[in-house]
């Protein structure tokens, strides 16, 4: 088993590959760091964020397709799964990577932005053109997105699998992966898919005295209130079990994200503040 | 004499109307002045189109039962990796 740990797109990143040659793995890294300097809010030269300044800018195939998959999450989950709170969280102090973030948020205050901004993307003319007044962030999905894109080109060497800093893609073996819980680690077993874990354990900062997250409720522009902690979802990519992890955790409560992923037959894990561990969505 | 004269105008006249006949053959008044190759492209390229459509669905197909949710299920092996807040 070949394995590669390196820091990526504001995270850790871990590559594994059942397979002989290392090169595929040095070349999935290079990959991800390309696709960081294509899609990070952070570095003012990304295509993201020459779109976000421009309003309106023909880009390249990696933002197009990635851009429609976060507007079709958002119509597929009501609007929960939000690209444009991009102002939001920029308001609520993550404005900066959040390697170089303070624990005690010292940037302007301000409300709490609007979100769901019109994204037009026309595939044929390869450009995205955003609702003035609103800006994308694609950090809610690039990593699974992002996860998915190389595991599939190292299935080509072997079984293999992609965690992202938490989003996790596999294929073409059963992988054991980890959901860290209040009661100890759980195991999942995944054959082909995704693994996506959403909550307010981590990346959490101080402001006004007040805990602030980076999930924020498109209603609101706020970060979320919830008695959920954490919101893991198995899927059939890591990029959609990013955006129905983030969906269920802004379901307002566990009792709320367990009906739905029961409704849904959306495997879960399911962690609430008092540190109950609640399965749903057919697992047991 | 006469019938002599007869049948050698009767065998001329065969011999001639052979004659025509393999000409008239020969000239295919049945086929078309193009030639076929001519004709069939725009069918092929349609077909050769809706194949390729084909392929593409079938690689879409191919592509999605690939990726398509396991079974997921709690185990109790040590695990590789570990999920958490992204």
């Amino acid at each position: 088993m070949l394995r590669r740990s390196f820091r990526a797109m504001g995270t850790e990143m871990e590559l594994l590959l059942d397979a002989e040659s290392d090169p595929p793995l040095a070349e999935a890294e290079e990959e991800l760091r390309r696709l960081e300097s294509l899609l990070s809010r952070f570095l003012p030269e990304s295509e993201l964020s020459r779109l976000n300044a421009a309003g309106s800018l023909e880009v390249g195939p990696e933002l197009l397709e990635l851009a429609e998959l976060a507007v079709a999450a958002r119509v597929r989950t009501g609007g929960r799964f939000d690209p444009t709170v991009h102002d939001a969280l920029v308001a609520a102090g993550y404005d900066r990577s959040f390697d170089l973030l303070d624990p005690v948020s010292r940037s302007v205050d301000e409300d709490g932005a609007r979100c769901g901004g019109a994204v037009d993307v026309d595939s044929d003319a390869g450009r995205i053109v955003l609702e003035p007044g609103y800006r994308l962030d694609l950090g809610g999905i690039a990593k699974g997105w992002a996860a998915d894109r190389v595991v599939a080109f190292l299935s080509q060497a072997g079984p293999a699998l992609v965690n992202a800093g938490g989003d996790v893609s596999a294929v073409g073996a059963a992988w054991p992966v980890g959901v860290e819980t209040p009661a100890g680690t759980l195991t999942l077993e995944l054959e082909a898919g995704g693994i996506a874990t959403s909550g307010r354990d981590r990346r959490i900062w101080q402001r006004h005295g007040e805990e602030r997250h980076h999930l924020i409720d498109p209603v609101t522009g706020e970060p979320a209130t919830s008695d959920v902690l954490t919101v893991t979802v198995a899927a059939t990519s890591a990029a959609e079990a990013e955006v129905l992890a983030t969906s269920l955790f802004l379901a307002g409560s566990v009792e709320h994200a367990a009906a739905e992923a029961d409704a849904e037959a959306i495997p879960a894990v399911l962690v609430g503040a008092d540190g109950e561990v609640r399965l749903a969505g057919g697992l047991s | 004499m006469t019938d002599h004269v007869t049948r050698l105008y009767v065998l001329a006249a065969s011999i001639l109307a052979l004659f025509l006949g393999w000409i008239g053959i020969a000239a295919q008044p049945w086929a078309t002045s193009k030639p076929a190759a001519q004709v069939q492209p725009p069918a092929l390229t349609s077909l050769e189109r809706r194949l390729n459509q084909d392929a593409a669905l079938l690689a879409q197909v191919g592509a999605a039962r690939r990726t398509a949710p396991q079974t997921v299920r709690i185990v109790t092996l040590p695990p590789l990796t570990t999920t958490r807040t992204s």
